[in-house]
């Protein structure tokens, strides 16, 4: 017999909750230790720069802990072709950002937006179209309507 | 006080060439407030050295900035309501409500509403600037950090709103938030914390890094989920203007938050993102039987009248004190000590051409920008109707864009990203952005001023306790808790005694 959508997100919610709240506990217990790190050589208040982050490292602690007992329901988690397309469009446009000063903000705008185009279905010279246009668009709206920096790219313009 | 600086102000304000400034101002502004990140403070510093070397009279400057300051106001909603990416900082919980009600088909009624209420709430402003700002400004210098501490405590306070069914998910939300601000140098204590020593985090995670990246970026792989599920569709337009009733349900919470948001907009270092979270959660709990943030009108309608107001009440610190009650009012304050005037009670004696005018071109403003914004209201939601294979690839490079002109940092836009898979996963695992969002506005103001309060106390807590006006807010701040409780246990006990008592 078939599960309802409700039971499968409480079977979902449970498995990735607990997932989450084991993530955060982790992440809780790194705050604390990275709050007894800081480094100060006097403050002038009696709390100091301590006592805020530990305050909340232990709060989300055992909110994490409530958590991991008590996940509740979540969405369903996609199936590996979207994940593998969401995880590409992070990647494309996390690579393109990271290379922006070099070769420029035109190159990266046309491959976020062609890369972004393909996914969402249009077709490969659609998509290199829209990224074409789009970069440009955005490009003379901003450099030249509103007189912001955008890197030129140390690649093709030098020093 | 007497008005005469008023009536002299509209005789200024009147003239065909500050008219003109005034109506070129709030056309910029609603542009400026529309493309995310830019927002108003970026758009009257551009603005700021082109005016004084036109020689533009300080009065002429002055209604020009401010037309551009509040039509950046109006405008921020635009993206807020239709695309999820909020234009500036102050119109973050306009998304909450606003874009819910775009998927719904209803995004031309959501944007004529949340222009109604920006202008109840920018009127109101300029009404309680006119009457009040000598008495509000005494009113703001008596917030000292324990005043502050207790007004973020009211504000987490409104936070219990938002506790749902799993109030645990509201909780972590919240703690990730605060968490957040304390990156960056501790300025207390001069230490850094967390940074890693890695100097782009040395001034902290900026409010609009995470918000493009929680909502923006987020939005984006949701959405893309939607493509492969095959339940991506068109939004439909839906029909212009609000129906009676939502107008009418939307009434008192305009007005209430309208006066939230001008009181807070008068205490300097608050700002519009505070206002709006303050209304958003205060009418939540007030309000909500389970449609806030589903796309009530009443949830988009209090925090736009709320960021308004606030962008007014900033106003009344700047002009009567000289101390700017904002980012935008310190761009502004600047321009005054450029043109070599001092702001202060003695300006609206002294230069009441300058102060007058500046008011009185609020009143014009305000019922300009009303006027071009409703009948703009097709022209905007056509931005639903444009293919996704062009409005997703749009969506991403202005996140960029805003992230990137901002603090022309590549380092600021990965982390922009990163933050966004961050939500993406919250928001699959059932989390609210708002708890987060809340969290980061209220944070620092809370750490920063508890900590301040006790280095005056020298570690006395009762210091929190000692004016009428930290008392008074620690009262509504129990009440606000209380109340809604109160009377919900009260009226599901009289429904029980009339089942049991026909």
């Amino acid at each position: 017999m078939s599960s309802s959508p409700h039971e499968e997100g409480q079977r979902n919610g449970a498995f990735s909750g607990r997932v989450t709240a084991s993530i955060l506990l982790a992440f809780a217990a790194l705050l604390a230790i990275a709050t007894s790190r800081i480094e100060y050589a006097f403050s002038s208040d009696p709390l100091g720069p301590q006592a805020f982050p530990y305050l909340l490292s232990i709060a989300l602690a055992i909110c994490a802990a409530w958590y991991f007992l008590r996940p509740g329901a979540a969405d369903p988690w996609p199936h590996s072709q979207m994940l593998w397309s969401a995880f590409s469009l992070i990647a494309v446009t996390a690579i393109a950002v990271g290379i922006m000063d070099y070769v420029g903000f035109l190159p990266t705008a046309f491959i976020i937006c062609s890369w972004a185009a393909y996914l969402f279905g249009s077709g490969p010279a659609g998509a290199l179209g829209i990224g074409a246009v789009q970069a440009a668009f955005w490009f003379a709206l901003f450099k030249y309507g509103l007189g912001t920096y955008l890197p030129a790219g140390t690649l093709f313009f030098p020093g | 006080m007497s008005l005469d600086y008023l009536w002299t102000g509209f005789a200024v304000a009147l003239t065909p060439t500050n008219l003109l400034y005034s109506l070129l101002g709030c056309f910029l502004g609603t542009l400026i407030g529309a493309l995310p990140a830019i927002g108003p403070i970026n758009g009257i510093a551009l603005i700021l050295p082109i005016a004084y070397t036109m020689k533009m009279p300080p009065e002429s400057c002055m209604i020009l900035l401010a037309a551009i300051y509040y039509g950046a106001e109006y405008g921020g909603r635009i993206t807020s309501i239709l695309i999820n990416v909020p234009g500036d900082a102050g119109a973050v919980m306009t998304a909450m409500d606003g874009f819910p009600l775009a998927k719904q088909g209803r995004g031309a009624e959501a944007l004529t509403m949340s222009a109604l209420s920006s202008f109840v709430g920018g009127i109101l402003a300029v009404v309680g600037l006119t009457f009040f700002a000598p008495l509000l400004g005494l009113f703001a210098v008596k917030f000292g950090p324990a005043e502050y501490v207790a007004l973020m405590v009211f504000a987490f306070a409104t936070l219990a709103s938002m506790v749902g069914a799993e109030p645990v998910k509201t909780l972590i939300g919240c703690l990730i938030g605060l968490l957040l601000t304390t990156i960056g140098l501790d300025p207390t204590s001069g230490a850094y914390r967390f940074t890693f020593d890695q100097p782009e985090l040395h001034d902290g995670i900026e409010f609009i890094i995470i918000v493009i990246g929680l909502f923006s970026i987020s939005e984006i792989l949701l959405m893309l989920e939607h493509k492969f599920a095959g339940t991506l569709k068109p939004i439909p337009i839906g029909k212009g203007f609000p129906s009676w009733a939502d107008i009418k349900a939307c009434w008192w919470p305009t007005i209430r938050s309208s006066v939230s948001g001008f009181i807070i907009g008068v205490l300097p270092g608050t700002g519009a993102s505070v206002a709006s979270a303050v209304a958003y959660t205060t009418e939540k709990r007030l309000l909500d039987k389970g449609t806030f943030g589903k796309g009530d009108m009443r949830g988009l309608a209090a925090p736009e009248a709320a960021n308004n107001a606030a962008a007014g009440g900033a106003f009344v610190p700047m002009l009567t004190l000289g101390v700017p009650g904002s980012g935008t009012t310190a761009v502004m304050l600047g321009a005054l000590l450029l043109y070599n005037i001092q702001p202060g009670p003695q300006l609206f004696t002294e230069k009441p051409e300058l102060a007058g005018g500046l008011i009185a071109s609020m009143y014009i403003g305000n019922i300009m920008l009303l006027i071009m914004n409703i009948p703009m209201v097709r022209l905007f939601v056509k931005m639903l109707q444009v293919p996704n294979t062009w409005l997703i690839p749009t969506i991403l490079l202005l996140s960029i864009l805003g992230v990137y002109t901002a603090y022309s940092s590549v380092t600021s836009v990965l982390m922009m990203i990163a933050i966004g898979v961050m939500g993406w996963a919250l928001r699959k695992q059932g989390f609210d952005m708002a708890p987060i969002i809340l969290g980061f506005v209220l944070g620092k103001v809370l750490e920063t001023n508890l900590r301040n309060a006790l280095a005056l106390s020298g570690g006395e807590v009762s210091i929190l306790f000692q004016s009428t006006i930290s008392n008074s807010l620690w009262v509504m701040a129990v009440l606000i808790v209380i109340l809604p409780w109160w009377l919900a246990r009260r009226s599901r006990r009289e429904a029980i005694d009339a089942r049991d008592h026909p």
